[in-house]
């Protein structure tokens, strides 16, 4: 899939978020986002997501604009800020709730998503009683379960410990050998340097391209 | 998982069943108890006959002797069954259809579920999914009220041992169009208070608190129908009680003195007006997604 974002602005009232913003984005790489809080990260990745429409341009996906025809990118999947489940049902049951919308998947690539982001013991836990370390891994896993296209990922590892992480980067770099466009923001440079093929930094919703020659 | 989806739903079927059988063990403790005295009446005419010297006193005792048995009607069957129904209250019906349509939605929107959804369906599916799983609430009350006809039949087929009741028993203001009408009423005024409760979502996420706002709502909209529209407008200016039909909370026993159409007419009004609200509160996706993320 090619995503192509072109000449994009966000307002929000008269406060502009996202500045003039042109990129275009292609299968088997990694882009990586990083920048202070409020640098517009979340919107712009939001916007890509179909989730914010831009004020003005366009993204269009394989040369579509989704927005102009309420469509949505169908091999898209996003985890972007907070992990939004319902607090009582199980890990294992929001999943099943999501996997049930496209009817696409079955119990095992359920369980094949939470065993890679190390969460298959704590499957039956109700999310409410999840630390915020397994509540970011079940986000994750609601990306990765259904193997999309274009995977998302804000803040991806804020509080999973070391080990899953590691266990999470060497599945989403098999991911880009199999030709997934993957985007992911942090604040932490070093996991951008492990996995970003290109490294963006977003500042007052501009975006400026730092390369990362090691991995490309 | 379609359990946990609609459990409200089901908590409410379940509460409906409930005071429905408590009714028919009630009407039948009734039935029995007067069956027993209408029995000792005839008994009492049979044998003090000779002793009735009034006219009335004869007339009454020649009239029981008459009708050995004590059955009364289908329309008398289901009012009495009304009547012995705890519960029934149309102001505490419409609490539960109220927590019934706000339970899951109102969840779904708190913990901001559609942004995962949003990437698997687009946003019209999305919306029509909140618009019917509250709909489905709306169901339950006409649902009833057709069990309760055949509660009524089979009552009053018990009594009298044959199926022409409902023949014998049809009038002008009770017929099986009335009782159609009657459900489809009840069903379009379930559907308004449904509609109120997915406006009142759209900006309130809390269960409690959009449940309670939205039956206030339901009430307020009750009550400027029949202060404003039925009282001060209708009735003052015009002189017509014809201001009662202006009701959304009455079903099960919608007022006829009009006839059929008015009431029926005002209610899918109501309704086209409620649905015209829902359409325009969800029109805008990025607003609710921004709501949902502020709100959870």
């Amino acid at each position: 899939m090619k995503i192509e974002v072109k000449n994009i602005t966000k307002k929000f009232k008269e406060n502009c978020i996202i500045n003039k913003i042109s990129a275009t984005f292609e299968s088997g790489k990694v882009y990586g986002l990083y920048g202070r809080n409020g640098s517009g990260k979340s919107v712009f990745l939001k916007m890509i997501a179909g989730l914010y429409i831009p004020t003005t341009g366009e993204i269009l996906y394989d040369g579509i604009d989704l927005n102009k025809e309420d469509k949505y990118p169908v091999s898209l999947r996003a985890f972007i800020e907070r992990p939004s489940f319902f607090p009582d049902l199980t890990g294992y049951q929001n999943l099943k709730l999501l996997a049930e919308i496209q009817d696409k998947i079955g119990d095992k690539e359920i369980m094949d998503a939470l065993e890679i982001v190390n969460l298959i013991e704590e499957k039956d836990k109700k999310f409410s009683k999840y630390s915020l370390g397994m509540k970011q891994k079940l986000g994750i896993a609601q990306v990765i379960m259904e193997d999309p296209e274009v995977l998302i990922f804000d803040e991806p590892f804020n509080g999973i410990e070391k080990e899953s992480v590691n266990k999470i980067m060497e599945y989403l770099k098999s991911q880009k050998k199999e030709g997934k466009c993957i985007f992911i923001s942090t604040h932490i440079m070093e996991d951008l340097n492990r996995l970003a093929d290109y490294i963006y930094e977003m500042d007052c919703g501009s975006l400026i391209e730092v390369s990362n020659e090691k991995n490309k | 998982m379609k359990f946990k989806k609609y459990s409200m739903i089901l908590f409410f079927i379940l509460f409906m069943a409930i005071i429905y059988s408590l009714g028919i063990i009630k009407f039948n403790n009734w039935h029995n108890t007067m069956t027993k005295l209408h029995m000792e009446q005839i008994e009492d005419c049979k044998s003090r006959k000779e002793e009735y010297s009034k006219e009335e006193e004869r007339e009454y005792c020649s009239k029981k002797l008459k009708h050995q048995e004590f059955v009364i009607s289908y329309a008398e069957t289901k009012k009495y069954y009304d009547d012995f129904i705890p519960f029934s209250s149309n102001f505490f019906i419409i609490f539960l259809i109220v927590l019934a349509s706000c339970y899951y939605n109102s969840k779904y929107l708190k913990n901001n579920i559609i942004s995962y959804d949003l990437a698997r369906e687009n946003y019209k599916k999305v919306k029509y999914k909140i618009f019917s799983r509250a709909w489905v609430s709306a169901l339950v009350v006409p649902f009833f009220m057709v069990i309760k006809l055949i509660i009524c039949f089979v009552l009053c087929f018990y009594q009298k041992g044959t199926t022409d009741i409902l023949l014998w028993e049809t009038t002008s203001t009770f017929n099986a169009l009335y009782l159609f009408v009657d459900i489809f009423i009840a069903l379009v005024d379930c559907l308004i208070i449904t509609n109120i409760c997915i406006v009142v979502m759209r900006k309130q996420h809390h269960f409690i608190l959009s449940s309670i706002l939205s039956y206030l709502c339901v009430i307020g909209i009750e009550l400027f129908l029949e202060i404003v529209i039925d009282g001060l407008l209708i009735n003052k200016i015009f002189g017509t009680d014809f201001g009662l039909v202006f009701n959304i909370i009455t079903f099960g026993h919608f007022p006829d003195s009009y006839g059929i159409a008015p009431p029926l007419l005002v209610s899918l009004g109501i309704f086209i007006v409620t649905s015209l609200f829902v359409m325009r509160s969800y029109q805008d996706k990025e607003q609710l997604v921004i709501d949902c993320e502020s709100n959870s």
